[in-house]
Parts: C-alpha cells; structure tokens; sequence
C-alpha cells in the first residue's frame, strides 16, 4: 500500500516487505502543507487504487487513482506521472500530472504547464501556468451551490480562521483507504508485481527518500 | 505568457509575438455584476492572464479549447458543445471569448456556432471576437492569447506556415451568423479588428 517514510527511524520499521518495495518518498516539489516535520506520503508510480481514498497527511500521486480522494485538511499533490480519474476535494491541490475528473479545493488549486486536465476545478483560489492543457470548467464563486455541497458552505478563505474546510462530501461506495491502510472494498494493484525485489522497485518509481 | 517565452515562439514561427490594446475586451472584464456569478466560455486554450484577472471575484469560467479540437482535426472542432459535454453548459453563459478563431472557420461553420452561441447564450450575452482586418496572411493555426497584468492583449503566432485571411467585414459575419448582430468594432494596432457581438 502506500505509507510515509518519516525522520522518525521507528516508524519507517514497522513497513512490511510489500510496503518497502511500494512505497517511496520524496519531497514535494513545491511546498506542501506537511503536518509537521514529516514528508508527504507518495503514491508511487506501479501503484494503482480502485475506490476511495481518505487520509489527514498530505500525499503526492504519482501512480494511478480511480474512484474518489478526500484529504479535506490537506495538500494533494498529483505528480507528472500522477493519473487520476477520480474526484478530489482537498485543502490545496497542485496539479502536474493527468486529471480525469472534478477538483474540489476549500484553499487554492494550482496547475503547472504539464498539467493535463478535463473536468471541472472549484476554489476560492486558483492558478494556471500557461501551457497546461486544461478542458472544463474553473469556479471561483466560493457562494456557488457546488462549493456550499462540497464543503458545508464555508470555504477557509472565506470564512473560517482555521484555514481549513468544514466537512467533506458525502461518502460514495466504495472501500477506505484511510492513513495506508487498504479496507475492504478498495483494490489496490502494483503493475511491478509481488516478485520483484525492492531494489528494482525503487529503481522504477524514480523518486528518492526524503 | 512571460515575455522570454513569447519571443521563443515567435522565433520558432519566424512570427513575433505583440501586445495590442483591446478597449472592448477590457470594458467586458471591468463590468460589474454584483449580485450573481459570471459564466465565461473561452473558446480558445486555457491561459494564466485571464484566470488572473477573473480569481477574486464571482466568477466560472468554461474553457472550450477548440484550437486544440482543430489540431486533433475533430469534425465539428468549430462547435463548443461537442467539444465539451452537456453538464458543462448548464448555466447560461455571459460573454464568450472567440479569439481570433473566427478567422480559421467558414461561413457555414460560423453559422453553425451561432446557433449554439444563441442556444448556450443568456440574456445580454456578449461574444468578443478578433477578426483578421488589414493582413492578407495569418499564421495557420489560431495563435495564443494571453491577457497581461497591463491589460494589454500578448498575441503570440503559432505555427511556421501561414494562410490567407478572410478578412471577414461586419456585414460579412453577420450574414454568415444571423443570430449575433455586431454591436461594436475596434480597429487595433496590429491589423486586427475587435467585435463585440450580441445576440439578436
């Protein structure tokens, strides 16, 4: 599954095998809203997730979502080798990679030039380098219906001191995968295969430890 | 679009880029309508200038990119609901951003997006368009846009080869889309004219 290689050793250790192979970490190339000191989580590139995503850390995609993703305090960051073909709502989004779907932000949502999206973006804040191809439709009415369904009608540039949304979208069938854990209902798939020895994983997901 | 980056592509088309004044396009964006959001359809490709220039306020934004239709040369790449979906058009939208790809389109094609103007169109609907006026020539494909903090319009050309322009007159483009009656026209700095339309 995917998991988060922190400074703290201990926690690091308790990574299973498949965990290690899978699981890489690196630091985001922008600043992202880390709790902490602790990196992003990163989904690496042979993964692939089937269902609903929920999760309270910030997390780089750089494999392939379908379904839908909830970080409702947090940074999604969807790396150049990110796909998603999912629904998002988030705290702040950044965009490099591939976007099927809609991106629901109670913050900011940024697209980079190699961004490629289709679908519709919602949030108070938003920026587009040129060069990214995008397809769909950008709301900046953080009054708008679809923001007051997103996020219970307040937005944190808006109205809360917190910085941060209200409640997050009702849940849509499907498992959770929630602080990387897989529940049951969400598939989970590695192209790379559960043979393949870790150093060769680490080799093709192209990112290195923070 | 930064200047650098401009001047890149103009050296990559042998065409340079230029910022021209666009009084019409600027009175558009300055207007204020204050208690209701704005719906914007950008038939051309997403830009950073005119996101800018629209975050802060009420306001949605469709982004169509029919230049990227034509250079998939999708059929009907002239035609903003085919391009994109229903459930992006369920509002009505305000003012539609033409560009220059009215200039690329043939009458019958023009005819055929007025209808759909008129149809995704609300009341007091605006269509802003940059029409080809002095020029016999223009680049092949519909060129890049890019709105600067100056208000200014960036017109970067893209594409090495060029083709005749129509060089459509008022009467001419109204004609070929009867549905729109030209309300304004601005003769710009670089041999293009602004048209501010409605719909009838």
């Amino acid at each position: 599954m995917f998991n988060k290689r922190e400074t703290n050793e201990s926690e690091s250790s308790n990574l299973s095998g498949s965990d290690r192979q899978s699981t890489t970490t690196h630091q985001s190339p922008t600043p992202t809203r880390s709790s902490g000191a602790s990196a992003a989580a990163t989904i690496g590139p042979s993964i692939s997730i089937d269902g609903q995503l929920k999760g309270e850390e910030d997390l780089i995609v750089e494999g392939r979502i379908k379904g839908t993703v909830e970080l409702k305090n947090n940074t999604l960051t969807v790396g150049t080798q990110g796909t998603l073909d999912a629904e998002v709502f988030a705290h702040t989004i950044l965009v490099e990679g591939t976007v099927n779907g809609d991106l629901y932000a109670s913050e900011n949502i940024s697209i980079r030039k190699s961004a490629r999206i289709r679908g519709n973006i919602l949030a108070p804040r938003i920026s587009l380098e040129d060069g990214a191809k995008f397809r769909g439709s950008i709301d900046m009415d953080a009054d708008s219906e679809a923001f007051r369904k997103a996020f219970g009608g307040k937005s944190s540039a808006a109205s809360s001191t917190s910085g941060k949304p209200v409640s997050p979208p009702n849940s849509t069938p499907g498992g959770n995968v929630e602080k990387g854990k897989q529940t049951e209902g969400s598939q989970l798939s590695s192209s790379e295969g559960a043979s393949n020895q870790p150093t060769q994983q680490t080799s093709k997901t192209g990112t290195s430890a923070a | 679009m930064s200047n650098a980056a401009a001047s890149l592509a103009g050296q990559k088309t042998g065409q340079t880029a230029e910022c021209v004044k666009v009084p019409l396009l600027a009175e558009l964006l300055a207007r204020d309508i204050r208690d209701r959001c704005r719906v914007w359809a950008d038939l051309g490709s997403a830009q950073s200038g005119l996101v800018s220039q629209l975050t802060g306020g009420r306001n949605r934004l469709i982004v169509v990119d029919l230049p990227a239709a034509l250079e998939a040369h999708q059929v009907h790449w002239h035609l903003p609901d085919t391009v994109l979906d229903e459930r992006f058009w369920a509002e009505p939208v305000d003012c539609f951003l033409c560009w220059d790809l009215l200039n690329y389109m043939q009458p019958g094609q023009l005819g055929e997006l007025s209808r759909r103007v008129a149809r995704r169109g609300g009341n007091e609907c605006s269509v802003h368009a940059l029409i080809q006026y002095s020029g016999t020539s223009m680049s092949k494909m519909p060129g890049r846009y890019g709105l600067e903090a100056s208000g200014q319009l960036r017109v970067v050309p893209v594409g090495a080869t060029s083709t005749e322009t129509p060089r459509y007159s008022p009467k001419a483009l109204e004609k070929a889309m009867p549905e729109l009656r030209v309300e304004r026209t601005m003769l710009l700095n670089n041999g293009m004219q602004e048209f501010m339309f409605s719909i009838r």
